[in-house]
C-alpha cells in the first residue's frame, strides 16, 4: 500500500513587498516600474494620472517574492494620493533625473512628505537616465554625483544610478530593497567612482546587526 | 440515572461535540436558555390583554415596547419563503380576521401574521410553544405545525408526566425524539395512536429504551433515514440486528455509548443498510467489542463519509489504511479520539499526503500521535490553497507538543525563505 505521489501537496511561501516610487514628473518612475515588471521600455512619455500599480512575482526555490509596485504621478495635484503609495510600503524609492539637478532638489520635499506617512520604510535614492548623464560634461557629472551622495548620506539611503533604457542597475534596485528589508548580506560590488553608474549601499540604510524591519510572513498559528 | 452520567462523562473524556453532538445540543439545550428569556418578555404582554382586563393605555404602552423588542431582537429566519407561502395559504386572511375580532384585538398586529409567527415560534423551545398554542386559534395553528413537525417526548423527573402537546387529530411528525424517557407506557397508550409515523424521517432515542411499537410503525414508512440510539446500555446485538433489518434506507446511524453493540451488529448493519453514510460507534465501555473487523465491514459501504470510533482502542492502523484504500476521496469526518492503537504510520502519513482530500474534521484527542509537523503543514496548505480547510482537534495533553512542533516548523520555513532570498539577491542577473 502506498500513497499516490502526484497528490502530495507542496507549500509555497509568499513574501509580499510593497514598494512606492516617488519623485518629480518625467523622471521615469513609470518607465522604471514597467521595465522591471514587463521588461519593456517605451520612448513615449505618458503622464501618470494618480497612481499606477503593477505586481512582479519572482519565483525562487520554495518562496515567491511578490513586489507590489506603486508609482505616484509626479504632478503636485496628486500629492493627496501620497498616503496610498507610502503607507505600508516596505521601501520607498525616491527618483530624480540625473540630467535635471532641480529634480534632486525636490527629493527633499518628497522625502519629508512621505516620511510623514511612513517613517519605518527603507528609503532608496535613485538617479535615472544614466545613459544620457554619462555623455554630459564631466564636471557636471561630478557635481551631481557629489550632491547625490550628500543627499543619500542625510537620508541614510542607498544610492543607485540607473538607466531604464540601457538596463543598468534596474534589477539591483529591487535586490537592494530585499537585502535591506531582510537584513541580508549583499555581495554585489559597489560602484563609487564618478562616471560609473553609482551603486552605494553598504554604508547607507539599515544594516547588520540591527533587527530586520520586516518579519517574514508565516502562516498564522491557528488554535 | 446511571445512563445520564455515563453520557456526560463520555462527553468530557472524548468530547465529540464538534462532530456528532452539534445537532443534538442545539436542539435540546441552547435554545431553551435563549428562548425562555424571550418568551418571558412576550408572554408578559401577550397575557395582559387576554386574561386581565387592564386600562387601554397601559396595554398599548406594553405592546409598543414589545414591538421594539421584536425589531431589535435578532430573529433566525429559517426555511424557504416559498414553502412558507404555500404552507400558510390556508391560514391567510380568514383566520386573521377571525382572531382580530376576538378579545385580544388590542395586541400588536404583528402577532396575527402567520408567516411572522412561524419564524418567531421556530426559535422557541417546546414548553414555550405549548404555552403559545393556548393563546388563540391562530397561534395554536402555527405552534402545532412546528410542534408536530419535530415531536419531542420528554419525561420530567419529578412528576413523571409526559411533556407533549395536546394532539388534536393525527399528527404527521418528520422527526420524533425521545429524551430521557423511563416509562413509556403512558406514551404508547395515549399518544402513540394519534401519531402517524408515515412521514417520519428521523427517530432519536436519547438515553431512552427502544419502544418497539414506535419502531414497528416507523419501519413501515420506509422513509426513516436517521436513527439515533444514544446511551442505551441494554440494547444487545440480537436486538440491534433485528431492528436494523427493517430499515434499508438508513443514512445516519448513531450508536454512541451503546456499549453492548459489537462487531456482530456492525457486519449486519453493513449488509442491511447499504445507503449508510454516517455511523458513530463512540464509547468508553467495552471498547474491545469493536475491532478492525467492524471497519473492514464498514469500508464496504459505498457512501460512507462520516465515521466515529472514539474510544475504540482496539482499532489499529490497518483500519485507517483500509479506509484510505476504499474511501480516500469520500471521507469527510473522522473521529478517532482515544484510539491509542492508531499511530502516525497510518493517520498522520495518509492525511498529510492528501490521502483524504475532502476530510474537513479530524478528531485525534488522546491519540498516540507524536509527529505533528506534517499535519500542520498539510492543514496550512489546505487553508491556503483550497476552499475547504481541515480542522484538527487535539486534546490539551497534546497541545504543548503540537505547538512546539508548530514553532519548529515555522522556524524552518523562515530559514528556508531567508536562504532563498539571500541566494537571489547575490546571484548575477
Amino acid at each position: 500500500m502506498s500513497l499516490d505521489k502526484d497528490r502530495v501537496p507542496s507549500l509555497k511561501h509568499q513574501v509580499k513587498v510593497k514598494v512606492g516610487l516617488i519623485g518629480d514628473a518625467q523622471v521615469g518612475k513609470t518607465s522604471l516600474m514597467v521595465k522591471y515588471v514587463q521588461n519593456v521600455f517605451d520612448e513615449e512619455y505618458t503622464q501618470t494620472l494618480g497612481v499606477h500599480y503593477l505586481e512582479r512575482k519572482v519565483v525562487l526555490g520554495s518562496t515567491d517574492v511578490i513586489f507590489s509596485i506603486m508609482d505616484l504621478g509626479g504632478q503636485r495635484e496628486f500629492i493627496n494620493m501620497l498616503p496610498l503609495v507610502s503607507e505600508g510600503a516596505v521601501a520607498i524609492v525616491f527618483l530624480f533625473d540625473l540630467t535635471r539637478p532641480e529634480t534632486l532638489n525636490s527629493v527633499k520635499e518628497w522625502y519629508r512628505q512621505a516620511r510623514g506617512f511612513n517613517d519605518t520604510a527603507i528609503s532608496i535614492l535613485v538617479g535615472t537616465k544614466y545613459d544620457l548623464f554619462v555623455d554630459m560634461d564631466p564636471k557636471y557629472q561630478e557635481n551631481v554625483s557629489r550632491t547625490a551622495i550628500m543627499y543619500a548620506q542625510v537620508m541614510d539611503s542607498p544610492l543607485i544610478f540607473c538607466s531604464t533604457q540601457s538596463s543598468i542597475n534596474v534589477q539591483k534596485i529591487f535586490k537592494v530593497v530585499i537585502a535591506k528589508a531582510f537584513n541580508l548580506t549583499l555581495k554585489v560590488p559597489e560602484y563609487k567612482q564618478v562616471g560609473e553608474p553609482l551603486l552605494i549601499y553598504k554604508s547607507f540604510g539599515p544594516s547588520r546587526p540591527s533587527s530586520p524591519r520586516r518579519q517574514v510572513h508565516t502562516p498564522p498559528p491557528s488554535s | 440515572m446511571s445512563c445520564v452520567s455515563s453520557v456526560s462523562s463520555k462527553r468530557s473524556r472524548y468530547d465529540d461535540s464538534n462532530i456528532f453532538e452539534d445537532v443534538h445540543d442545539v436542539s435540546m439545550q441552547t435554545p431553551v436558555k435563549n428562548c425562555s428569556k424571550r418568551h418571558q418578555k412576550w408572554s408578559l404582554s401577550i397575557a395582559t390583554p387576554a386574561t386581565t382586563p387592564v386600562g387601554k393605555s397601559d396595554g398599548k404602552r406594553k405592546t409598543r415596547s414589545l414591538d421594539e423588542d421584536l425589531i431589535s431582537s435578532p430573529l433566525k429566519f429559517k426555511g424557504d419563503s416559498n414553502v412558507l407561502d404555500v404552507e400558510f395559504q390556508e391560514l391567510s386572511l380568514q383566520k386573521v380576521l377571525v382572531s382580530l375580532s376576538a378579545s385580544d384585538a388590542a395586541s400588536s398586529p404583528v402577532f396575527h401574521i402567520p408567516e411572522l409567527l412561524h419564524r418567531i415560534f421556530s426559535s422557541l423551545d417546546h414548553e414555550s410553544l405549548n404555552h403559545c398554542s393556548m393563546v388563540n386559534p391562530i397561534w395554536s395553528a402555527v405552534a402545532s405545525r412546528i410542534i408536530n413537525k419535530d415531536l419531542v417526548v420528554q419525561q420530567s423527573s419529578i412528576s413523571g408526566d409526559l411533556k407533549i402537546v395536546e394532539l388534536d387529530d393525527k399528527v404527521h411528525p418528520k422527526t420524533l425524539t425521545f429524551y430521557k424517557l423511563k416509562n413509556h407506557k403512558n406514551f404508547v397508550e395515549n399518544q402513540l395512536p394519534r401519531i402517524n409515523l408515515l412521514r417520519l424521517d428521523s427517530l432519536k432515542f436519547y438515553i431512552s429504551p427502544i419502544i418497539p411499537a414506535v419502531l414497528n410503525k416507523a419501519a413501515v414508512s420506509n422513509n426513516l433515514t436517521k436513527l439515533t440510539i444514544a446511551g442505551n446500555k441494554n440494547i444487545t446485538d440480537q436486538e440491534m440486528v433485528y431492528l436494523i433489518m427493517g430499515l434499508p434506507n438508513l443514512i445516519e446511524l448513531d450508536l454512541r455509548a451503546c456499549s453492548q453493540i459489537s462487531d456482530v451488529s456492525i457486519v449486519s448493519i453493513v449488509k442491511h443498510c447499504p445507503k449508510l453514510q454516517s455511523i458513530n460507534l463512540g464509547r468508553h465501555e467495552n471498547s474491545h467489542l469493536i475491532t478492525d473487523l467492524s471497519i473492514m465491514a464498514l469500508s464496504e459501504l459505498e457512501n460512507l463519509t462520516t465515521l466515529g470510533i472514539s474510544g475504540c482502542d482496539k482499532i489499529s492502523d490497518v483500519s485507517i489504511w483500509q479506509l484510505y484504500n476504499k474511501h480516500s476521496t469520500r471521507m469527510v469526518r473522522l473521529s478517532i479520539n482515544g484510539c491509542t492503537q492508531i499511530t502516525d504510520n497510518s493517520i498522520s502519513d495518509i492525511v498529510a499526503n492528501n490521502g483524504f482530500p475532502n476530510l474537513t474534521v479530524l478528531d485525534i484527542r488522546n491519540c498516540a500521535l507524536v509527529r505533528f509537523k506534517k499535519l500542520i503543514r498539510y492543514r496550512d496548505w489546505r487553508s491556503k490553497y483550497l476552499t475547504k480547510p481541515i480542522h484538527i482537534h487535539i486534546s490539551d495533553s497534546m497541545k504543548e507538543e503540537f505547538e512546539l512542533q508548530q514553532q519548529q516548523l515555522y522556524k524552518e520555513f523562515r530559514t528556508r525563505i531567508m536562504n532563498d532570498l539571500n541566494k537571489w539577491v547575490n546571484e548575477e542577473s
